[in-house]
């Protein structure tokens, strides 16, 4: 989910947390983690864009090649999953029945 | 900058691994610097001070998450044989904690700015009480984590 946000356009961990409904404490670690792996790169934001708006500069995140290829993998995935969810429903088995 | 979002970074800043604090801190002030803007500009958002309360909490996660990675055992203490002595340690870290949430903010900035001391944040997380209880949940915990 937070790599989807972050292929979106929803660079910043605000904005993800917005996107997906996540909590900011997972959002994080998540960031943290995908950045750790490699599938997404962290930069600051140019100093005089937040300047100009009297701000911290923030820090966003945006897809590396290795995420783009874990993302279309996960959505691949999802997509089997999807499929294999949305189909007939088997009867679950009850005990005592 | 006022409010208590601001003190919680600043305290929670005390988890994160010293070499990384400062980024740390820049990139969470950032953030709720332009979410307490944009809350601001909307006449109908709902407790603003609350959201931004609410969002600075899961610094926590995101500092413990970056403590736990960097490989420091962490926090010795409370990982430590549990006696009456470690309690006293605990009990008085707390009450520290907590004074620190009232003291002016840039004396909360500069101090978290300079110390090291790991056991304060997680200690200020299971504020709810100074009892040996308390104690024995963080203990709990932390083991559980790692």
């Amino acid at each position: 989910m937070v790599l989807h946000a972050v292929s979106s356009g929803y660079a910043y961990g605000f904005d993800v947390m917005d996107e997906t409904g996540l909590p900011s404490g997972t959002v994080y670690p998540a960031l943290r983690r995908l950045e750790g792996l490699g599938l997404v790169k962290a930069s600051w934001e140019k100093h005089e864009v937040a300047q100009k708006d009297l701000r911290p500069p923030r820090r966003y995140y945006e897809l590396t090649g290795a995420g783009k290829e874990a993302l279309a993998d996960a959505v691949k995935r999802y997509r089997v999953l999807n499929r294999a969810f949305s189909g007939p429903r088997l009867r679950p088995v009850r005990e005592g029945r | 900058m006022t409010g208590w979002h601001w003190r919680v970074i600043a305290l929670f800043s005390l988890v994160v691994p010293a070499s990384r604090r400062v980024a740390w801190r820049r990139e969470w002030q950032g953030e709720l610097l332009h979410l307490e803007r944009r809350l601001r500009a909307r006449p109908d958002a709902r407790s603003p001070h609350w959201r931004l309360f609410l969002r600075s909490l899961g610094a926590f996660t995101d500092a413990s998450y970056l403590r736990l990675t960097a490989g420091v055992v962490w926090p010795p203490r409370i990982l430590a044989s549990w006696n009456p002595r470690t309690i006293a340690e605990a009990a008085t870290q707390r009450l520290a904690c907590l004074t620190m949430l009232f003291l002016p903010m840039k004396w909360v900035q500069s101090l978290s700015a300079v110390l090291a001391v790991h056991e304060f944040v997680v200690v200020l997380t299971f504020a709810s009480g100074l009892t040996a209880l308390d104690y024995w949940v963080a203990r709990k915990f932390f083991k559980a984590l790692q």
